[in-house]
Protein backbone atom coordinates (compact mmCIF):
# COMPACT_ATOMS: atom_id res chain seq x y z
CA UNK A 1 0.00 0.00 0.00
CA UNK A 2 2.79 2.81 0.67
CA UNK A 3 4.20 2.71 -2.53
CA UNK A 4 1.30 4.24 -3.86
CA UNK A 5 0.40 6.05 -1.13
CA UNK A 6 4.30 7.87 -1.83
CA UNK A 7 3.73 8.10 -5.31
CA UNK A 8 0.57 10.28 -5.02
CA UNK A 9 1.01 12.14 -1.98
CA UNK A 10 3.38 15.24 -1.73
CA UNK A 11 6.76 14.92 -0.01
CA UNK A 12 6.76 18.27 2.18
CA UNK A 13 7.25 20.55 -0.92
CA UNK A 14 6.40 23.77 0.25
CA UNK A 15 7.52 26.64 -2.84
CA UNK A 16 9.97 28.66 -1.30
CA UNK A 17 8.61 32.08 -1.16
CA UNK A 18 9.48 33.81 -4.58
CA UNK A 19 8.78 37.67 -4.63
CA UNK A 20 10.10 37.95 -8.35
CA UNK A 21 10.98 41.65 -8.03
CA UNK A 22 8.55 42.80 -5.68
CA UNK A 23 10.31 45.35 -3.43
CA UNK A 24 10.37 44.38 -0.19
CA UNK A 25 12.78 45.73 2.68
CA UNK A 26 12.80 46.15 6.44
CA UNK A 27 10.91 48.94 8.28
CA UNK A 28 13.95 51.13 10.07
CA UNK A 29 12.70 51.18 13.68
CA UNK A 30 10.11 48.84 13.13
CA UNK A 31 10.66 45.19 14.05
CA UNK A 32 8.69 44.52 10.14
CA UNK A 33 8.87 43.73 6.87
CA UNK A 34 7.25 46.19 4.46
CA UNK A 35 5.85 45.69 1.15
CA UNK A 36 6.45 48.09 -0.94
CA UNK A 37 4.55 46.49 -4.19
CA UNK A 38 2.01 49.42 -4.23
CA UNK A 39 -0.44 47.80 -5.96
CA UNK A 40 -2.03 44.98 -3.63
CA UNK A 41 -5.00 44.16 -5.50
CA UNK A 42 -6.60 40.49 -4.67
CA UNK A 43 -4.51 37.98 -6.17
CA UNK A 44 -1.69 39.90 -8.45
CA UNK A 45 1.27 39.79 -7.26
CA UNK A 46 2.00 42.62 -4.94
CA UNK A 47 -0.38 40.62 -2.69
CA UNK A 48 0.65 37.29 -3.25
CA UNK A 49 4.22 39.35 -2.03
CA UNK A 50 2.63 39.50 1.00
CA UNK A 51 0.71 36.35 1.46
CA UNK A 52 3.89 34.87 0.62
CA UNK A 53 5.96 36.25 3.36
CA UNK A 54 3.44 35.74 5.94
CA UNK A 55 2.80 32.54 5.04
CA UNK A 56 6.20 31.68 5.55
CA UNK A 57 6.03 33.31 9.25
CA UNK A 58 7.29 36.83 8.89
CA UNK A 59 5.76 40.04 9.87
CA UNK A 60 5.19 42.02 7.08
CA UNK A 61 2.80 45.09 6.48
CA UNK A 62 0.35 45.00 4.63
CA UNK A 63 -1.18 41.77 5.88
CA UNK A 64 -3.65 39.83 3.54
CA UNK A 65 -6.52 40.88 6.04
CA UNK A 66 -5.38 44.35 6.42
CA UNK A 67 -5.27 44.73 2.26
CA UNK A 68 -9.10 43.70 1.97
CA UNK A 69 -9.98 45.67 4.74
CA UNK A 70 -8.24 49.06 3.11
CA UNK A 71 -9.35 47.87 -1.15
CA UNK A 72 -12.55 46.41 0.00
CA UNK A 73 -14.54 49.66 0.28
CA UNK A 74 -17.40 49.51 2.37
CA UNK A 75 -14.82 47.79 4.92
CA UNK A 76 -12.21 50.82 4.40
CA UNK A 77 -14.70 52.90 5.72
CA UNK A 78 -15.99 51.21 8.48
CA UNK A 79 -12.47 51.11 10.04
CA UNK A 80 -12.00 54.77 9.45
CA UNK A 81 -15.34 55.58 10.92
CA UNK A 82 -14.62 53.29 14.59
CA UNK A 83 -10.97 55.23 14.37
CA UNK A 84 -12.82 58.83 14.28
CA UNK A 85 -11.38 59.53 10.84
CA UNK A 86 -13.41 61.76 9.14
CA UNK A 87 -15.81 60.32 6.35
CA UNK A 88 -18.86 60.99 4.57
CA UNK A 89 -22.31 59.41 4.84
CA UNK A 90 -21.91 55.42 3.68
CA UNK A 91 -24.55 52.86 2.74
CA UNK A 92 -24.36 49.63 0.59
CA UNK A 93 -26.77 49.46 -1.72
CA UNK A 94 -28.28 46.52 -4.46
CA UNK A 95 -28.54 49.42 -6.61
CA UNK A 96 -30.78 52.43 -5.54
CA UNK A 97 -28.95 55.40 -4.43
CA UNK A 98 -30.31 59.32 -4.49
CA UNK A 99 -27.36 61.56 -6.16
CA UNK A 100 -25.07 63.48 -5.64
CA UNK A 101 -23.36 60.56 -4.62
CA UNK A 102 -19.81 58.47 -5.28
CA UNK A 103 -20.52 54.65 -6.02
CA UNK A 104 -17.83 52.08 -5.54
CA UNK A 105 -18.12 48.55 -7.07
CA UNK A 106 -18.38 45.73 -4.41
CA UNK A 107 -17.74 42.48 -6.16
CA UNK A 108 -14.95 40.52 -7.66
CA UNK A 109 -15.11 41.09 -11.59
CA UNK A 110 -15.02 44.68 -11.77
CA UNK A 111 -13.08 47.93 -9.53
CA UNK A 112 -14.94 51.20 -10.47
CA UNK A 113 -16.10 53.96 -9.32
CA UNK A 114 -18.37 56.33 -10.63
CA UNK A 115 -19.37 59.80 -9.13
CA UNK A 116 -23.41 60.25 -9.99
CA UNK A 117 -24.77 63.86 -9.50
CA UNK A 118 -28.13 63.23 -11.51
CA UNK A 119 -31.24 61.27 -10.33
CA UNK A 120 -31.50 60.96 -14.44
CA UNK A 121 -28.45 58.62 -14.54
CA UNK A 122 -29.23 56.88 -11.60
CA UNK A 123 -30.54 53.62 -13.11
CA UNK A 124 -27.92 53.18 -15.74
CA UNK A 125 -25.05 53.65 -13.65
CA UNK A 126 -26.66 51.85 -11.16
CA UNK A 127 -27.47 48.65 -13.56
CA UNK A 128 -24.01 48.84 -15.05
CA UNK A 129 -22.00 48.82 -11.56
CA UNK A 130 -24.36 46.19 -10.08
CA UNK A 131 -23.86 43.88 -13.70
CA UNK A 132 -27.93 44.10 -13.74
CA UNK A 133 -28.49 44.24 -10.23
CA UNK A 134 -26.65 41.28 -9.05
CA UNK A 135 -23.63 42.81 -6.78
CA UNK A 136 -23.64 45.14 -3.98
CA UNK A 137 -22.21 48.71 -4.61
CA UNK A 138 -21.30 51.22 -1.91
CA UNK A 139 -22.50 54.62 -2.02
CA UNK A 140 -20.74 57.77 -0.56
CA UNK A 141 -23.19 60.58 -0.13
CA UNK A 142 -21.28 63.46 -1.72
CA UNK A 143 -21.36 67.32 -0.53
CA UNK A 144 -23.38 70.10 -1.90
CA UNK A 145 -20.03 71.24 -3.69
CA UNK A 146 -17.81 69.34 -2.93
CA UNK A 147 -14.68 67.86 -5.05
CA UNK A 148 -13.07 65.01 -5.52
CA UNK A 149 -9.00 65.23 -4.78
CA UNK A 150 -6.32 62.31 -4.20
CA UNK A 151 -3.41 62.38 -2.62
CA UNK A 152 -0.09 59.81 -2.61
CA UNK A 153 1.07 58.77 1.07
CA UNK A 154 4.10 56.25 1.50
CA UNK A 155 4.74 55.41 4.82
CA UNK A 156 2.32 58.17 6.47
CA UNK A 157 4.34 60.58 4.33
CA UNK A 158 2.79 62.84 1.67
CA UNK A 159 4.57 64.95 -0.24
CA UNK A 160 1.68 67.55 0.25
CA UNK A 161 1.87 69.06 3.44
CA UNK A 162 -2.04 69.46 3.67
CA UNK A 163 -2.35 66.12 3.59
CA UNK A 164 0.01 65.18 5.72
CA UNK A 165 -1.61 64.41 9.22
CA UNK A 166 -3.85 62.17 7.21
CA UNK A 167 -1.40 60.34 5.16
CA UNK A 168 0.14 59.46 8.66
CA UNK A 169 -3.34 58.34 10.33
CA UNK A 170 -3.96 56.47 7.06
CA UNK A 171 -0.64 54.60 7.67
CA UNK A 172 -1.49 53.97 11.39
CA UNK A 173 -4.64 52.30 10.74
CA UNK A 174 -4.81 50.48 7.55
CA UNK A 175 -0.70 49.99 7.35
CA UNK A 176 -0.78 50.17 3.55
CA UNK A 177 2.56 51.35 2.64
CA UNK A 178 2.38 52.77 -0.86
CA UNK A 179 -0.96 54.21 -1.68
CA UNK A 180 -2.85 56.77 -3.44
CA UNK A 181 -5.74 58.23 -1.15
CA UNK A 182 -9.09 59.39 -1.85
CA UNK A 183 -10.73 62.32 -0.37
CA UNK A 184 -13.66 64.55 -0.35
CA UNK A 185 -12.94 68.38 -0.08
CA UNK A 186 -15.86 69.83 1.06
CA UNK A 187 -17.09 73.80 0.59
CA UNK A 188 -15.73 74.30 4.13
CA UNK A 189 -12.48 73.11 3.24
CA UNK A 190 -13.34 69.55 5.50
CA UNK A 191 -11.20 66.26 4.39
CA UNK A 192 -12.92 63.50 3.83
CA UNK A 193 -11.63 59.97 3.63
CA UNK A 194 -12.88 58.00 0.67
CA UNK A 195 -11.05 55.55 -0.34
CA UNK A 196 -7.72 53.54 -1.06
CA UNK A 197 -6.26 52.81 -4.32
CA UNK A 198 -2.97 51.12 -5.90
CA UNK A 199 0.21 52.97 -6.91
CA UNK A 200 2.87 50.88 -8.09
CA UNK A 201 6.34 51.28 -6.84
CA UNK A 202 7.17 51.80 -10.70
CA UNK A 203 5.37 55.48 -10.40
CA UNK A 204 6.75 56.66 -7.63
CA UNK A 205 8.82 60.12 -7.69
CA UNK A 206 12.24 60.60 -7.06
CA UNK A 207 11.06 62.70 -3.86
CA UNK A 208 9.19 59.69 -2.65
CA UNK A 209 11.79 57.00 -3.60
CA UNK A 210 14.18 59.35 -1.62
CA UNK A 211 12.01 59.13 1.37
CA UNK A 212 11.65 55.80 1.21
CA UNK A 213 15.11 55.17 0.67
CA UNK A 214 15.66 56.82 4.40
CA UNK A 215 12.50 54.69 5.64
CA UNK A 216 13.58 51.25 4.51
CA UNK A 217 16.50 49.14 4.40
CA UNK A 218 16.27 46.82 1.10
CA UNK A 219 16.11 43.05 1.76
CA UNK A 220 18.66 41.22 -0.18
CA UNK B 1 -31.89 33.81 24.52
CA UNK B 2 -29.76 34.39 21.42
CA UNK B 3 -30.33 36.34 18.43
CA UNK B 4 -28.40 34.71 15.06
CA UNK B 5 -28.56 36.32 11.65
CA UNK B 6 -28.48 34.61 8.40
CA UNK B 7 -26.75 36.61 5.81
CA UNK B 8 -28.41 35.32 2.17
CA UNK B 9 -27.42 36.62 -1.31
CA UNK B 10 -30.47 35.83 -3.48
CA UNK B 11 -28.44 35.38 -6.01
CA UNK B 12 -26.64 32.36 -4.76
CA UNK B 13 -29.83 30.72 -3.56
CA UNK B 14 -30.84 28.40 -6.30
CA UNK B 15 -31.85 25.45 -5.51
CA UNK B 16 -34.78 24.77 -2.98
CA UNK B 17 -32.75 22.53 -0.91
CA UNK B 18 -30.57 24.99 0.28
CA UNK B 19 -33.72 27.16 1.23
CA UNK B 20 -34.91 23.55 3.17
CA UNK B 21 -31.48 24.16 5.04
CA UNK B 22 -32.09 27.73 6.02
CA UNK B 23 -35.33 26.68 7.31
CA UNK B 24 -34.18 23.42 9.47
CA UNK B 25 -31.80 25.67 11.37
CA UNK B 26 -34.32 27.92 11.81
CA UNK B 27 -36.44 25.38 13.65
CA UNK B 28 -33.57 24.01 15.22
CA UNK B 29 -32.26 27.67 16.82
CA UNK B 30 -36.34 28.29 17.87
CA UNK B 31 -36.53 24.69 19.62
CA UNK B 32 -33.37 25.82 22.00
CA UNK B 33 -34.83 28.99 22.55
CA UNK B 34 -33.30 30.96 20.57
CA UNK B 35 -34.01 33.14 17.24
CA UNK B 36 -33.10 33.26 14.07
CA UNK B 37 -33.46 35.81 11.32
CA UNK B 38 -33.11 36.05 7.47
CA UNK B 39 -30.48 39.01 6.22
CA UNK B 40 -30.45 40.25 3.34
CA UNK B 41 -27.44 42.84 1.79
CA UNK B 42 -29.62 45.82 2.45
CA UNK B 43 -29.80 44.62 6.55
CA UNK B 44 -25.84 44.58 6.92
CA UNK B 45 -26.06 47.69 8.85
CA UNK B 46 -28.33 45.89 11.98
CA UNK B 47 -25.55 42.99 11.66
CA UNK B 48 -23.80 44.53 15.20
CA UNK B 49 -27.60 44.17 16.58
CA UNK B 50 -27.21 40.23 16.47
CA UNK B 51 -24.95 37.53 18.64
CA UNK B 52 -24.24 35.48 15.60
CA UNK B 53 -23.76 35.58 11.97
CA UNK B 54 -23.72 32.43 9.82
CA UNK B 55 -23.34 33.59 5.70
CA UNK B 56 -24.94 31.19 3.45
CA UNK B 57 -23.73 33.27 0.72
CA UNK B 58 -20.73 32.40 -2.17
CA UNK B 59 -17.84 34.17 -0.25
CA UNK B 60 -15.25 36.11 -2.28
CA UNK B 61 -13.19 38.59 -0.39
CA UNK B 62 -14.48 41.07 -2.83
CA UNK B 63 -17.82 40.45 -2.25
CA UNK B 64 -20.62 41.26 0.10
CA UNK B 65 -20.45 38.42 2.29
CA UNK B 66 -17.40 39.03 3.17
CA UNK B 67 -18.26 42.72 4.05
CA UNK B 68 -20.85 41.32 6.41
CA UNK B 69 -18.18 38.54 7.40
CA UNK B 70 -15.71 41.00 8.54
CA UNK B 71 -18.06 43.58 10.56
CA UNK B 72 -19.49 40.59 12.30
CA UNK B 73 -16.47 39.35 13.99
CA UNK B 74 -15.10 43.34 14.55
CA UNK B 75 -17.92 43.97 16.48
CA UNK B 76 -17.57 40.68 18.33
CA UNK B 77 -19.95 38.37 17.05
CA UNK B 78 -19.35 34.48 16.16
CA UNK B 79 -19.61 34.19 12.47
CA UNK B 80 -19.69 31.44 10.12
CA UNK B 81 -17.63 31.52 8.08
CA UNK B 82 -15.08 33.89 9.58
CA UNK B 83 -13.17 36.64 7.49
CA UNK B 84 -9.73 34.76 7.92
CA UNK B 85 -11.21 31.40 6.66
CA UNK B 86 -12.99 33.28 3.81
CA UNK B 87 -9.58 35.04 2.89
CA UNK B 88 -7.69 31.71 2.83
CA UNK B 89 -9.84 28.94 0.96
CA UNK B 90 -11.11 31.37 -1.80
CA UNK B 91 -7.67 31.62 -3.16
CA UNK B 92 -6.17 27.75 -3.73
CA UNK B 93 -2.82 29.20 -3.59
CA UNK B 94 -3.16 30.19 -0.18
CA UNK B 95 -5.08 27.23 1.04
CA UNK B 96 -3.25 25.02 -0.15
CA UNK B 97 0.04 26.75 1.00
CA UNK B 98 -1.93 25.98 4.91
CA UNK B 99 -2.24 22.47 3.97
CA UNK B 100 1.82 22.24 3.29
CA UNK B 101 2.80 23.98 6.18
CA UNK B 102 0.30 21.61 8.42
CA UNK B 103 1.85 18.48 6.42
CA UNK B 104 -1.32 17.18 5.41
CA UNK B 105 -1.67 14.42 2.49
CA UNK B 106 -2.50 15.70 -0.78
CA UNK B 107 -1.44 15.46 -4.02
CA UNK B 108 2.35 17.16 -5.04
CA UNK B 109 1.22 20.83 -6.25
CA UNK B 110 3.19 23.94 -7.48
CA UNK B 111 2.45 27.52 -7.57
CA UNK B 112 2.82 29.20 -11.42
CA UNK B 113 3.51 32.42 -12.42
CA UNK B 114 3.35 33.76 -15.87
CA UNK B 115 6.65 33.17 -16.46
CA UNK B 116 6.55 29.45 -15.53
CA UNK B 117 4.20 28.71 -18.36
CA UNK B 118 6.08 27.71 -21.56
CA UNK B 119 6.56 24.37 -23.34
CA UNK B 120 9.69 22.98 -21.66
CA UNK B 121 7.60 23.42 -18.14
CA UNK B 122 5.13 21.80 -19.41
CA UNK B 123 6.68 18.82 -20.95
CA UNK B 124 8.70 18.70 -17.37
CA UNK B 125 6.13 18.58 -15.20
CA UNK B 126 4.05 16.01 -17.13
CA UNK B 127 7.21 14.05 -16.75
CA UNK B 128 7.48 14.64 -13.13
CA UNK B 129 3.72 14.69 -11.68
CA UNK B 130 2.56 12.05 -14.44
CA UNK B 131 -0.16 12.94 -17.32
CA UNK B 132 -2.36 14.18 -17.14
CA UNK B 133 -1.89 17.78 -14.54
CA UNK B 134 -4.34 19.55 -13.40
CA UNK B 135 -4.40 23.15 -13.63
CA UNK B 136 -6.73 25.22 -11.24
CA UNK B 137 -7.33 29.13 -11.14
CA UNK B 138 -6.88 30.19 -7.37
CA UNK B 139 -10.54 31.41 -7.01
CA UNK B 140 -12.01 28.11 -8.93
CA UNK B 141 -15.50 27.26 -7.27
CA UNK B 142 -17.69 24.83 -8.15
CA UNK B 143 -15.60 22.90 -10.22
CA UNK B 144 -15.24 26.13 -12.75
CA UNK B 145 -11.47 27.23 -13.53
CA UNK B 146 -10.70 23.63 -13.22
CA UNK B 147 -8.95 21.81 -15.98
CA UNK B 148 -7.26 19.19 -16.86
CA UNK B 149 -3.86 19.00 -19.49
CA UNK B 150 -2.24 16.52 -21.45
CA UNK B 151 0.21 18.12 -23.33
CA UNK B 152 2.86 21.54 -23.23
CA UNK B 153 0.60 23.31 -25.95
CA UNK B 154 -2.53 22.89 -23.46
CA UNK B 155 -0.79 23.22 -20.01
CA UNK B 156 0.27 26.71 -21.51
CA UNK B 157 -2.81 27.74 -23.39
CA UNK B 158 -5.04 26.37 -20.16
CA UNK B 159 -2.75 27.76 -17.89
CA UNK B 160 -2.78 31.56 -19.70
CA UNK B 161 -6.42 31.51 -19.38
CA UNK B 162 -6.46 31.02 -15.80
CA UNK B 163 -4.21 33.42 -15.57
CA UNK B 164 -6.25 36.17 -16.69
CA UNK B 165 -8.09 35.61 -13.60
CA UNK B 166 -5.04 36.04 -11.13
CA UNK B 167 -1.34 36.25 -11.11
CA UNK B 168 -0.92 33.08 -9.97
CA UNK B 169 -2.34 29.66 -11.09
CA UNK B 170 -1.77 25.91 -9.21
CA UNK B 171 -0.73 22.53 -11.23
CA UNK B 172 -1.57 19.36 -9.69
CA UNK B 173 -1.39 15.84 -9.65
CA UNK B 174 -4.08 14.08 -11.01
CA UNK B 175 -6.04 11.30 -9.15
CA UNK B 176 -8.58 9.79 -10.84
CA UNK B 177 -11.88 8.38 -8.65
CA UNK B 178 -15.01 7.35 -9.10
CA UNK B 179 -16.30 10.22 -6.31
CA UNK B 180 -14.81 12.55 -3.69
CA UNK B 181 -15.05 12.47 -0.07
CA UNK B 182 -17.00 15.46 1.27
CA UNK B 183 -15.92 15.98 5.29
CA UNK B 184 -17.83 18.22 6.92
CA UNK B 185 -16.09 19.65 9.99
CA UNK B 186 -17.12 22.30 12.56
CA UNK B 187 -14.85 23.39 15.59
CA UNK B 188 -12.49 20.91 14.77
CA UNK B 189 -15.02 17.76 15.12
CA UNK B 190 -16.67 16.17 12.24
CA UNK B 191 -20.12 16.98 10.95
CA UNK B 192 -21.48 14.77 8.72
CA UNK B 193 -19.58 12.60 6.02
CA UNK B 194 -20.86 12.36 2.29
CA UNK B 195 -19.79 11.31 -1.05
CA UNK B 196 -20.34 13.43 -4.16
CA UNK B 197 -20.57 10.94 -7.15
CA UNK B 198 -18.85 11.57 -10.44
CA UNK B 199 -20.89 11.61 -13.06
CA UNK B 200 -20.13 8.59 -16.09
CA UNK B 201 -17.20 9.81 -18.71
CA UNK B 202 -16.48 13.23 -16.38
CA UNK B 203 -13.79 13.50 -14.11
CA UNK B 204 -15.51 16.20 -11.60
CA UNK B 205 -18.72 16.27 -9.50
CA UNK B 206 -19.92 19.68 -11.40
CA UNK B 207 -19.40 19.62 -15.14
CA UNK B 208 -20.75 22.39 -17.02
CA UNK B 209 -21.19 21.40 -20.90
CA UNK B 210 -20.24 23.70 -23.93
CA UNK B 211 -24.02 24.18 -24.40
CA UNK B 212 -23.91 25.70 -20.68
CA UNK B 213 -25.85 22.75 -18.77
CA UNK B 214 -24.65 22.04 -15.96
CA UNK B 215 -24.34 17.86 -14.83
CA UNK B 216 -24.14 16.90 -11.48
CA UNK B 217 -23.16 14.15 -9.47
CA UNK B 218 -25.28 12.28 -6.76
CA UNK B 219 -24.79 12.72 -3.34
CA UNK B 220 -24.38 9.85 -0.66
CA UNK B 221 -24.34 9.75 2.74
CA UNK B 222 -23.01 8.07 5.29
CA UNK B 223 -23.25 7.77 9.03
CA UNK B 224 -19.67 9.36 10.89
CA UNK B 225 -19.83 5.91 13.07
CA UNK B 226 -19.52 3.71 9.58
CA UNK B 227 -16.84 5.39 7.98
CA UNK B 228 -13.24 4.87 7.72
CA UNK B 229 -11.41 6.73 11.27
CA UNK B 230 -8.57 7.43 9.03
CA UNK B 231 -11.16 9.35 6.42
CA UNK B 232 -11.87 11.38 9.59
CA UNK B 233 -9.10 12.02 10.72
CA UNK B 234 -7.72 13.31 7.55
CA UNK B 235 -10.50 15.68 7.46
CA UNK B 236 -10.09 17.20 10.78
CA UNK B 237 -6.29 17.63 9.63
CA UNK B 238 -7.18 19.27 7.21
CA UNK B 239 -9.62 21.83 8.54
CA UNK B 240 -7.32 22.38 11.46
CA UNK B 241 -4.43 23.75 8.77
CA UNK B 242 -7.52 26.45 7.89
CA UNK B 243 -9.11 27.53 11.18
CA UNK B 244 -11.83 26.24 14.11
CA UNK B 245 -14.98 27.19 11.78
CA UNK B 246 -17.02 25.36 9.16
CA UNK B 247 -15.46 23.86 6.18
CA UNK B 248 -16.05 21.18 3.52
CA UNK B 249 -13.20 19.19 2.74
CA UNK B 250 -12.81 17.18 -0.08
CA UNK B 251 -10.87 14.23 -0.16
CA UNK B 252 -9.96 11.35 -2.87
CA UNK B 253 -8.98 7.92 -1.63
CA UNK B 254 -6.35 6.20 -3.07
CA UNK B 255 -6.51 2.26 -1.62
CA UNK B 256 -6.59 2.55 2.13
CA UNK B 257 -5.74 6.08 2.41
CA UNK B 258 -7.16 9.48 1.44
CA UNK B 259 -5.44 12.37 -0.17
CA UNK B 260 -6.84 16.08 0.23
CA UNK B 261 -8.02 17.92 -2.76
CA UNK B 262 -9.23 21.16 -1.26
CA UNK B 263 -10.89 22.57 1.72
CA UNK B 264 -13.55 24.65 0.86
CA UNK B 265 -15.33 27.29 3.26
CA UNK B 266 -18.85 27.82 3.05
CA UNK B 267 -19.59 24.39 2.35
CA UNK B 268 -23.19 23.22 1.31
CA UNK B 269 -25.38 22.19 3.55
CA UNK B 270 -28.89 21.09 1.52
CA UNK B 271 -31.59 19.53 2.88
CA UNK B 272 -31.98 16.52 2.33
CA UNK B 273 -28.29 15.62 1.13
CA UNK B 274 -25.66 17.21 3.57
CA UNK B 275 -28.03 16.60 6.09
CA UNK B 276 -29.47 13.38 5.60
CA UNK B 277 -28.57 10.34 8.32
CA UNK B 278 -27.22 13.81 10.40
CA UNK B 279 -29.90 15.74 11.24
CA UNK B 280 -27.81 17.05 14.40
CA UNK B 281 -25.87 19.24 11.88
CA UNK B 282 -28.52 21.71 12.25
CA UNK B 283 -28.73 21.42 16.73
CA UNK B 284 -24.58 21.67 16.45
CA UNK B 285 -24.47 24.99 13.94
CA UNK B 286 -26.65 26.30 16.69
CA UNK B 287 -24.94 25.28 19.63
CA UNK B 288 -21.41 26.53 17.96
CA UNK B 289 -22.74 30.13 16.83
CA UNK B 290 -24.12 30.48 20.48
CA UNK B 291 -20.85 29.50 21.89
CA UNK B 292 -22.08 26.76 23.92
CA UNK B 293 -19.42 24.03 22.00
CA UNK B 294 -16.44 24.83 19.62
Amino acid sequence: MRPVIERVIAPPQVTPPDLRGIPVGYLNGEDCIVNMAGDYRYMKLGYYGSQDLETTGHTVHPTCQEIMDAYVMPLFLEKAKAAGLPVPNFYISNGYFEPPVLVDTVNPFMSRHSLVYKATAQERIAKSLTRNFTYAVCCQEFPHRAKLSYFRAILGFSPVPRFRALASAVWNLYRIPVSRVRVIITHESEILLSGIQPLPFSRLSERELAYIRKAVTWRT
Amino acid sequence: MANIGVFIERYTMTRSEEMGAVLRLGQAAQKMGHRLDVLFRADMYKIPSYDALFIRALTDPLNSSYVAARLAESNGLRVIDDPNSIVVCCDKINMYRHLQAARVPMPETLFLAESDLTLQNGSRLLDTLGTPLVLKAPNSSFSMYVDRVATPEDFVRVGKRFLRRADRIVVQRFVSSEFDWRVGVLGGEVLYVCQYLIPKRRWKVLTYTEGGRVIWGRVRTFDTAKVNPRLMEVAVQAAAAIGNGLYGVDIKQVEDDFVVIEVNDNPTINAGEEDHGTPQVYDRLIRYLVGEWG
